[in-house]
């Protein structure tokens, strides 16, 4: 590995090509969805300055650190590396320098003109003094991405070429969204949960709190000019939706995607996770939507249109974010047909922690919608003691109905 | 061109001096911090070490430790600064009883002094006048989102303007960590700001060192049996998954019992050192009885 990694860099410094390369990488990266901005390169060019290029593991480990932002990005990192250092075709990178040349032609005249005359000879140097180009060439890529969001589901360019492991882009569907903002809506207003006994300050509160008063009558001179009133804590619901996201369910995950992307307009605590054969945090994906877009999601391969383990994927919900995300006032929602292939054992076992933490269960099961459809998959009927609203809820106005009967008041 | 190694070498060896194992991939985000001058913002599950690293970096760059707890509620008053309003009372009353001299100008110059204020722990990482702190913002996300924007601007430009005083500029730019348990999603504009890291569970050969290392005196096979139940007990499917922090306790149980090796019985005594929840210590608890526990895979 070291010897071919360190032929690559040096035919790349060689060659002059560094540069283009790590400018293309960085596009492919922002295609996945990662967050990088002309800052993020910057440092991602100045941290290489620090180290040793050659070196496989630190180029990688320091583009890793500096270009990442979370967790998904941080694990999916590695496969993006290989693939583009490793298996990505020539051609790519040629087809880049000419989009290049055409468009900078301009910039670069300018370049030279301000440049001495004399030639750099050390590729180090080369690479610093070829990085003012950076934020040009990003912008005609950043453009031309945009057009490129067409259709449901798309595969990336980049995977179609290297045959590597596919990457789905989940476009979460526009249509009827204005009904299914007002099932969210009124979903949201149908949880009324107490005041929490717990009490803060309120302009408006009604209980005067006589220790405040005297503390804030110190900055008048000890005459309670200010009084003080506190009042109790409102408690806001949140919402966690898991959304099966395997085969026999991809067509229908869209729709609870597009439901939990409604709920994200009337409450700012909503959480959503994919599960197929494993379990994916998207709300990141969803909340990150550019310039009023409909979100879309960048998911692997294994994540989309897989198996089904729902008992493992629940459980690996609840082991990594059940304690923090599930509390007394958490509405969780479970978008799943219930055919399971992992074991029954721990989707009970599960349930049953979801139902003790939670305040209310929603299952949607689209299946309901089937004449003579009988929960009688075994996922299912493990988990039916446990929900609150068995739900056939799988487009807008079915959701609209649902938020109608559903009622809690806590 | 600075070359990393030699960098990340003497890292590793002040980390190990002090009692802490790293991994390339930590050494190298602490690098980066000295290199970029950004927070370093550190994810993972809880009890894998994220503010021991914190602690850590302080030691090994022999400077202070100024340490930050995030809670739901922390506002500027707690994070920044405060004026001792009782103080300054007590010094007006004072005054006015003395016949001075000064103007008003001056008496309100006085009373909103350095020595008046209160100095909370951004304010005091910025006014550091030795050497750059490590500032350590212990689990942020617990912090409100108005509070995460305020810190937004103060980490861009290490900089805080007080009305009464005028801008404080850092003496030294801190080391600045942040560490989060993921209990809701950050923002991405804090996110972009700093560099990023996620610590993960060790495995087994680096927590055989890290026992190794914090407990000198525990018996080389007792630590590895430890790990190794260890590293069984996060595969299975619990409710709360025990950490390094968890492990250590164990050990340290274990050591202070004069323990060379682990049995059913001992295991079932010291059940709560690492396991936290009622169903898990049931599964546990069973697994003991059906002697599969102990079982090693290693």
């Amino acid at each position: 590995m070291m010897t071919t990694w360190e032929e690559r860099i040096s035919n790349m410094l060689q060659q002059e090509t560094l540069t283009d390369h790590l400018v293309l990488f960085f596009r492919d990266l922002r295609e996945e969805g990662f967050l990088i901005g002309s800052n993020e390169m910057t440092d991602g060019i100045q941290a290489l300055q620090s180290i040793d290029i050659s070196e496989y593991n630190q180029f990688k480990l320091v583009l890793q650190i500096v270009l990442c932002s979370t967790k998904e990005e941080h694990d999916k990192f590695d496969s993006l590396f290989q693939n583009f250092f490793f298996k990505k075709e020539k051609e790519d990178l040629l087809h880049f320098h000419s989009e290049v040349k055409e468009v900078s032609t301009n910039e670069k005249s300018i370049t030279e003109n301000n440049q001495s005359a004399e030639s750099v000879e050390n590729p180090e140097e080369q690479k610093k003094q070829s990085l003012p180009s950076f934020g040009f060439h990003i912008d005609k890529t950043e453009s031309e991405t945009d057009g490129q969001q067409e259709g449901a589901t798309l595969y990336t360019a980049l995977n179609a070429i290297s045959k590597n492991p596919r990457t789905f882009k989940v476009k979460i569907p526009a249509h009827h969204f204005s009904t299914m903002e007002k099932a969210a809506e009124q979903l949201t207003r149908r949880f009324r949960l107490l005041d929490s006994r717990r009490k803060k300050v309120l302009k408006n509160g009604n209980t005067f709190d006589m220790r405040r008063t005297f503390r804030k009558s110190i900055q008048t001179g000890g005459y309670p000019i200010n009084p003080v009133h506190t009042g109790p804590i409102s408690e806001k619901s949140s919402f966690i939706l898991l959304c099966d996201s395997s085969r026999s369910m991809a067509t229908y995950s869209k729709i609870y995607l597009q439901f939990a992307y409604a709920l994200m307009q009337y409450s700012s605590k909503v959480e959503v996770f994919l599960f197929s054969t494993r379990l994916r945090r998207v709300t990141d994906q969803i909340t990150t939507s550019k310039r009023g877009a409909f979100p879309v999601l960048h998911v692997q391969e294994n994540e989309w249109e897989g198996g089904t383990c729902i008992g493992e994927s629940l459980n690996t919900f609840v082991q990594m974010h059940g304690l923090k995300m599930v509390n007394k006032n958490t509405i969780v929602m479970i978008a799943s047909d219930g055919l399971d292939t992992g074991n029954s054992e721990h989707l009970q076992q599960t349930m049953r922690e979801i139902r003790k933490r939670s305040t209310f269960i929603i299952w949607f099961n689209p299946l309901l919608n089937l004449d003579g459809y009988e929960p009688t998959a075994s996922g299912m009927k493990i988990a039916l003691p446990h929900i609150d609203v068995f739900s056939h809820a799988m487009d807008a106005h079915s959701f609209m109905e649902l938020s109608n009967q559903v009622k809690v008041r806590r | 061109v600075i070359y990393i190694i030699e960098q990340i070498e003497s890292i590793k060896k002040t980390f190990q001096e002090n009692g802490y194992i790293t991994d390339p991939s930590t050494l190298t985000a602490l690098h980066l911090i000295q290199v970029l001058q950004k927070p370093l913002l550190l994810e993972g599950p809880a009890g894998v070490g994220k503010t021991e690293i914190a602690k850590t970096l302080a030691k090994a760059l022999d400077t202070k430790l100024i340490r930050l707890q995030c809670y739901e509620g922390l506002d500027v008053n707690n994070a920044l600064y405060e004026w001792n309003y009782a103080k300054q009372m007590i010094y007006i009353r004072m005054t006015e009883t003395e016949h001075d001299e000064k103007s008003v100008a001056e008496k309100e110059a006085d009373i909103f002094s350095d020595k008046f204020l209160l100095t909370r722990p951004l304010l005091e990482a910025f006014m550091e006048k030795q050497a750059p702190p490590v500032l350590l913002i212990d689990e942020i996300d617990r912090a409100d989102e108005a509070f995460e924007a305020f810190l937004l601007e103060a980490l861009a430009e290490f900089q805080i303007t007080i009305p009464e005083l005028g801008t404080i500029q850092a003496e030294h730019r801190p080391y600045v960590i942040l560490t989060s348990n993921r209990t809701r999603e950050l923002s991405d504009a804090l996110r972009r700001r700093c560099l990023y890291q996620w610590i993960s569970y060790p495995d087994f050969k680096k927590e055989v060192t890290i026992l190794r290392s914090r407990l000198p005196h525990i018996d080389e096979a007792l630590a590895e049996q430890i790990t190794n139940v260890m590293q069984r007990v996060r595969q299975m499917t619990l409710q709360k998954i025990p950490g390094v922090s968890e492990s250590l306790d164990w050990a340290e149980a274990l050591v202070s019992m004069h323990q060379r090796v682990l049995d059913k019985e001992i295991s079932k005594q010291t059940l709560g050192c690492f396991i936290k929840n009622h169903d898990d210590w049931e599964m546990i608890s069973r697994e003991i009885d059906q002697g599969t526990f102990l079982h090693s895979n290693q």
